[in-house]
């Protein structure tokens, strides 16, 4: 008998990846909801940002499954499961140079259309985009919805700077917008609050609460600051050398002997 | 059987020693030779000229070999270390291929502006007459066998031994994995890159040596040779040694054996043994391509491409664009072009009108770049290759009973379009085949190509036409022919603008959008959804295309279909400039395209013939620049001007961008 899990729901079951000598992640199992911020926590090389990693496509797990509702998406590439609504930020922000924020919201808002709209309307897109006056250049309207975005985020002053001129931690923001113009179901957060300030990172915390609940996103989220992921996960995954050694409540994990362990040592009478 | 192995491991010892050379270089520096045809070709002029008793100084053979190989190869190495090839580490893919391909064009020039540009076919190296020394089991050996396979038996050896047990091949192995630990054993790193450097040029002289009886006194003849040692570096992912040395060995050797299976004449016959260095790379990058570390190798250039010196010129370059100030400059920029354009057939007589008319074609091949290089982020090095063979289709079709019309029959603009769209359909397959792995991977696949073509397809007869080339023919339209050198200037120019156009539309779309995504981050264009392998592969094709269609044009005003006029070794000169210029940079394409052909006729025009490969020289040595410069000539031009236009403006280049209401004239790019 199998029980049918929300389209939205991301499973991992018994994942484990290995580079070389080192195994990164060992039969790793977690899942994450709708509607709820599930947060993955660890010391430095515990395996967090490479299980972000299988969980969107960039890495290849050698063992394990991976489901989205009930579809396994085990073998699916990293493009193939964002036109399934799935959207990351990385750890190091993967930003293009040559285009201002403004320009990375509208693409990523088009990316979020488009890629749902098959590969033919994707061909038949870069046809069009090859003639004189039918190509399309970035419109008023979308103007309007990205800077919407862009200002919320607290980016309103830096539209029109690349990357390159931005703070790390604004950089940051602007992963997470491009996340959010996508119009993604699935988010899966690496350090979002890095290089941020207190006000800033309470404030992305709210961003990121607000949207879990009102718009049902399925959050996974990377993080150090666990000021943040206390206050604002459902569930906490915590992970240590490549093993899952707890997951709970934020309470129970903030009580549990395991965590205190991994973050803290123990002391050997 | 035997005869045959015996000569096959001659061969594949003198493609592993190459190899070798490549794959030592490659893994102190990070950066993969492309120069190394030069350096040998250099270094064997440099022996002929000291052994030769007519034309030189008549000094024996081994001596000459020994100073070359022991004294002149290693400073060679120590000189470009010095003023080139150490200052490369940090930068982008793309600007160290320009640089090597640069010092690759620079150093052919200059040795043909030394030792005279006339090829030398009789030479013999440092064994000189070739002698029978023994047999075994009835097949002769000779002694330059003899030699060449004890010598890579002890290079390898050697290397094996000093790389493996010796302190200064720890520190060697130590410097290519973390320099700073290195710095911490007291060992200074920059001195073990020299050192590399050194040795691997010299390395590269003695395989260069050896080789010069096969191939003789010409560049076209070494690059065979590194052909086929770029293949054992690929079988060697460029870092491993071993897999590289018996890689190209196994090459070498499976060349010579298949002379026994295959018909002396025929397609097979004489176009698999010179297509062996190209399929063996293709079958390493399908192999590779499966294999996920090589794919994270893949991935993790590409983004540590991020923050280098590219980075940061962009950055500078972008700031000063997007100053509120000063954006009139395009108009008074766009208006003197039009002036310039309208203008020049006015002012010049039939040649030179003749000679911009061949710029613009050469234009349009050089904006086949643009599409390739400034919007995918591919280096290609054969496009020269799909301008070729747009010609010899387009040529083809005219010049025989075809589907689309009998002998001579055929449109000129039809079989223009036909040239391209096969031109486009190659690229299509070379697309597929070179872009699943890195960059560095697709330079020299493509790289591969580019030869392949000149030894496989130009040589054939049907398109060659015995090497005098088959006639072609000037376009028409609506009744009007194209046929003097004042109305080809205008379809020159009309269909150069009508591609500029078309990139232009492209660079301001979602597709520019995304390819500008695909070339800062190939991750992260996966991770909007975006298909990186297809959507490169549709506009390496649609480059091929567009390089074809050029071509095609050239023909047409030359009247003649002339293969051998898109030689590999030409087309890094094309690569040279058009990087130096600026790929993303329409206008420094046009220039490109425009010095290539003015250049070389200005200066016959004004200096002696000796001098005719200084414009050469000259190209080699602006791509060199671009170690200082990575986004090329042109970009910072713009940005001289625009930074001008911004101070008559009343405005300060520091000033920073605002935050303007909704406004929609954004463009990706440079």
């Amino acid at each position: 008998m199998s029980t049918q899990t929300a389209p939205t729901t991301l499973r991992a079951d018994g994942v484990s990846i290995r580079f070389g000598g080192v195994q990164a992640l060992n039969k790793v199992s977690l899942q994450a909801n709708p509607g709820e911020i599930t947060a993955l926590i660890g010391p430095n090389g515990a395996g967090k940002s490479t299980m972000l990693g299988c969980l969107s496509g960039t890495l290849d797990q050698n063992e394990g499954q991976i489901f989205l509702g009930d579809t396994n998406i085990s073998k699916a590439s990293a493009q193939k499961r964002a036109s399934m609504a799935m959207a990351r930020t990385f750890q190091s922000p993967q930003l293009v140079t040559e285009l201002t924020v403004r320009q990375h919201v509208v693409l990523a808002a088009r990316a979020g259309k488009q890629v749902r709209s098959g590969k033919f309307a994707t061909s038949l897109r870069f046809v069009l985009d090859l003639i004189p006056f039918i190509s399309r250049g970035i419109s008023k309207a979308e103007i309007e919805t990205a800077d919407e975005l862009i200002n919320e985020l607290g980016l309103r002053k830096e539209r029109d700077k690349g990357p390159s001129d931005l703070t790390l931690g604004q950089r940051r923001l602007l992963e997470v917008a491009l996340c959010l113009a996508t119009n993604a179901k699935v988010m899966l957060l690496d350090e979002p609050s890095a290089g941020l300030d207190r006000a800033e990172t309470v404030h992305l915390g709210e961003v990121i609460k607000q949207l879990a609940s009102e718009r049902n996103i399925t959050i996974i989220l990377v993080e150090h600051d666990l000021e943040l992921v206390f206050s604002i996960s459902s569930s906490v995954f915590v992970l240590d050398f490549g093993q899952l050694i707890d997951n709970g409540t934020p309470a129970e994990m903030r009580a549990s002997k395991a965590v205190q362990a991994a973050y803290l040592g123990t002391v050997e009478d | 059987m035997l005869s045959f192995a015996i000569a096959g491991l001659a061969v594949g010892a003198l493609y592993a020693m190459s190899a070798m050379a490549l794959v030592i270089t490659y893994n102190a520096s990070r950066v993969f030779n492309f120069a190394q045809g030069g350096m040998a070709f250099f270094l064997a002029y440099c022996f002929y000229y000291m052994s030769n008793s007519d034309t030189g100084l008549g000094w024996n053979l081994w001596l000459s070999a020994a100073i070359v190989v022991l004294i002149i190869g290693p400073l060679l190495g120590l000189f470009l270390w010095w003023m080139l090839l150490g200052k490369l580490g940090n930068l982008a893919p793309l600007t160290k291929v320009a640089v090597m391909i640069g010092l690759q064009v620079a150093l052919v020039a200059v040795t043909t502006l030394i030792f005279g540009h006339d090829p030398v076919y009789l030479v013999y190296g440092p064994v000189g007459e070739p002698q029978v020394i023994f047999s075994i089991f009835d097949v002769n050996v000779s002694n330059e066998q003899f030699i060449i396979i004890v010598t890579a038996a002890i290079v390898a050896l050697g290397g094996y031994y000093v790389l493996n047990r010796t302190m200064a091949g720890l520190v060697t192995r130590g410097a290519v994995d973390s320099e700073l630990m290195t710095v911490l054993t007291g060992t200074n790193p920059k001195f073990v890159v020299a050192a590399t450097w050194m040795i691997g040029t010299g390395i590269a002289g003695l395989a260069g040596l050896m080789v010069l009886p096969k191939v003789g006194l010409s560049p076209g003849g070494f690059a065979n040779l590194i052909a086929a040692s770029m293949a054992g570096a690929v079988i060697g992912k460029f870092t491993n040694l071993w897999r590289a040395f018996f890689g190209a060995l196994l090459l070498g050797i499976v060349q010579e054996v298949l002379v026994l299976y295959l018909p002396s004449d025929g397609l097979l016959g004489t176009a698999l043994r010179p297509s062996l260095p190209f399929l063996f790379m293709v079958g390493a990058v399908l192999i590779y391509s499966r294999h996920k570390d090589v794919r994270a190798d893949a991935q993790k250039v590409e983004v540590a491409a991020v923050n280098n010196a590219y980075e940061v010129s962009l950055s500078h370059y972008l700031n000063i664009m997007r100053n509120p100030k000063g954006h009139w400059d395009r108009y008074v920029g766009y208006a003197a072009a039009a002036i310039a354009l309208i203008g020049m057939p006015m002012l010049f007589n039939e040649y030179w009108t003749g000679l911009i008319a061949v710029g613009f074609c050469y234009t349009v091949v050089f904006l086949s770049y643009r599409l390739v290089t400034g919007e995918a982020g591919i280096i290609s090095l054969s496009q020269i290759s799909f301008s070729g063979i747009g010609v010899i289709a387009a040529a083809y079709i005219v010049n025989n009973d075809t589907a689309f019309g009998d002998k001579g029959t055929t449109p000129i603009l039809l079989a223009m379009l036909i040239g391209g769209i096969v031109a486009g359909l190659t690229g299509t397959v070379v697309g597929l085949i070179c872009l699943p792995l890195g960059p560095l991977y697709a330079a020299i696949v493509t790289f591969a190509f580019a030869l392949l073509v000149d030894q496989v397809v130009y040589t054939r007869d049907e398109f060659s036409n015995f090497g005098s080339g088959l006639p072609f023919g000037r376009p028409t339209l609506f009744g009007l022919t194209f046929d003097t050198p004042k109305t080809f200037y205008w379809f020159g120019l009309v269909v150069m603008i009508a591609v500029m156009f078309v990139l232009w539309s492209l660079r301001r779309s979602t597709s520019g959008l995304v390819f500008a995504t695909i070339r800062a981050s190939r991750v992260r264009a996966a991770t909007l959804g975006f298909d990186v392998y297809i959507a490169r592969v549709g506009v390496f094709a649609l480059g091929a295309a567009v390089a074809g269609i050029g071509g095609t044009m050239i023909a047409s005003f030359q009247l003649v279909a002339f293969p051998n006029g898109f030689m590999m070794t030409i087309g890094l000169v094309w690569f040279a400039l058009a990087v130096a210029q600026g790929t993303s940079s329409m206008g420094g394409l046009a220039a490109g395209g425009m010095t290539l052909l003015l250049m070389p006729a200005i200066f016959a025009e004004f200096l002696p013939e000796r001098l005719a490969d200084l414009p050469v020289l000259l190209f080699g040595l602006v791509a060199i620049n671009m170690v200082t410069d990575p986004i090329g000539i042109n970009p910072n031009l713009r940005a001289i001007f625009r930074t001008l236009a911004i101070k008559m403006s009343g405005g300060s280049v520091h000033d920073e961008p605002e935050a303007e209401p909704a406004k929609s004239n954004v463009t990706a790019g440079v």
